[in-house]
């Protein structure tokens, strides 16, 4: 009885969570290809501190357009796999992936959370929750279906990242997509990898690429949080990180307003784990993928005098 | 008293003063064990003397100057302070040579961008743009 009152329960609760998934679905398809421009600002409570900035955001033709009054004058376009930045006009660095990269299915709950009002405008809310924990709530934008404001939290309900818009346009700013520029490209890889996990904290390996250069990006995602592990035959300089240990393990973090970044050493190769994902599931996924090893004397001798392997 | 073994020995070999020879025999007339000594003495030079005798190979024979020992010294020197030098050079490049140059926030922010620009959800909403630690940054 007691089983069939929990089916029952089920049944009823789940339609409406399949109609709200295809309800976000179409407004998030909507959003992007809609064309705005607005200022953003960033926060995020970090274990290292407070991170903030504030950005200017123009969206238009698939291409995104963003910089930071508070940086040194770079602008970062991107769109379709493309990531360039840009400095009084000229490029400075950029990335261009090959090969369209694969899909997670969301294993969010998602919860409509009805009208919401943002500047004046018409809005929806949403609220993903993974693991009966809450983990985003955000607004989009009614007409223009654009992500308004979204705040992250981790497993205790603590909010971890806020980005908000505090002025919206919703004229098309006239951006294109940039060409590629070879040969910063990565290309995909279609082997399934022996040395990282398939999956881990609920984060699904979605495909990993390569450049010329032997650098190597394994993506995954959970459906909203995303990270990208590389892995390098170079070392990792976080200049502005801190030294932080996990288990016995030691890792390098940077916080920046939105990202998190770590770096270690494996044997003489670098890696290192870009991504937005709250700080409580930092251990799980670090735990799970291959952990720092100092390189032997012998080995450190042989590269400098040889070069890297 | 005590027997002149020496005595014997460089009588056999004709190299005893007329005094020591006097000694000698003097005692060789009250001692028997001394007489048989020499008597075993004589036996074992006559046999040894009597083997033939054996050319040595010339290519067994080194006709070249010898070596001065000196020389020798002295070139294991100088390869004991080859071997220092280079291993000092080996510590000292392991030691002073600087990395290979490492990948910074910018390689991997770039990367990660490219990449979440490929996400159809929610890629516009994570754009990252390197430097903006340079925000508000307030350490705990």
């Amino acid at each position: 009885m007691r089983r069939l009152a929990v089916v029952t329960v089920f049944l009823l609760f789940v339609p409406s969570m399949a109609a709200s998934a295809m309800t976000l679905d179409e407004i998030l398809e909507r959003g992007r290809n809609a064309a705005f421009s607005g200022e953003q600002m960033i926060s995020c409570a970090t274990p290292d501190g407070f991170r903030g900035v504030l950005t200017n955001i123009r969206q238009s033709g698939g291409a995104v357009s963003v910089s930071s009054p508070m940086s040194d004058g770079g602008e970062v376009s991107t769109g379709a796999g493309g990531w360039a930045l840009t400095k009084d006009g000229g490029v400075v660095s950029e990335t261009n992936l090959t090969g369209l990269g694969g899909q997670v299915e969301p294993i969010y709950q998602i919860e409509e959370i009805g009208d919401q009002w943002f500047y004046g405008r018409d809005a929806t809310g949403f609220r993903l929750w993974r693991d009966d924990v809450m983990r985003a709530e955000m607004v989009l934008d009614a007409e223009t279906g654009a992500i308004v404001r979204v705040a992250s939290f981790d497993d205790q309900g603590q909010q971890y990242c806020l980005r908000r818009f505090l002025s919206f346009d919703p004229t098309d700013p006239l951006l294109t997509v940039r060409d590629p520029v070879e040969p910063d490209g990565m290309t995909l890889i279609e082997e399934v990898p022996t040395d990282i996990p398939l999956s881990v904290a609920g984060f699904t390996l979605l495909d990993r690429y390569r450049d010329e250069g032997g650098l190597e990006l394994a993506y995954y995602s959970d459906g909203f949080f995303s990270f990208a592990l590389f892995n390098a035959p170079v070392a990792v300089d976080l200049e502005s990180g801190v030294s932080v240990l996990f288990g016995d393990f030691t890792y390098m973090r940077e916080f920046s307003a939105g990202q998190v970044t770590y770096g270690w050493q494996v044997r003489g190769r670098g890696m290192a784990l870009v991504g937005d994902l709250p700080p409580d599931l930092h251990d799980e996924v670090l735990s799970a993928l291959p952990r720092p090893a100092d390189l032997g004397f012998l080995h450190r001798i042989w590269r400098n005098l040889f070069g890297v392997r | 008293m005590k027997h002149p073994s020496m005595l014997i020995s460089a009588f056999l070999d004709g190299e005893l003063s007329e005094s020591e020879l006097s000694i000698l025999e003097g005692h060789l007339t009250s001692c028997g064990k001394c007489v048989a000594e020499m008597q075993d003495i004589h036996r074992v030079r006559s046999a040894v003397r009597s083997l033939p005798v054996v050319e040595l190979p010339l290519d067994l024979v080194y006709e070249g100057e010898p070596a001065p020992v000196a020389h020798l010294h002295r070139y294991r020197l100088v390869w004991a302070g080859a071997a220092a030098v280079v291993a000092v050079v080996i510590t000292l490049a392991t030691l002073l040579t600087p990395d290979p140059a490492g990948l910074n926030m910018e390689d991997l922010t770039s990367r990660f961008g490219a990449r979440v620009s490929l996400d159809p959800a929610f890629g516009s909403a994570k754009v990252v743009v390197p430097g903006w630690d340079a925000g508000w940054t307030v350490a705990d």
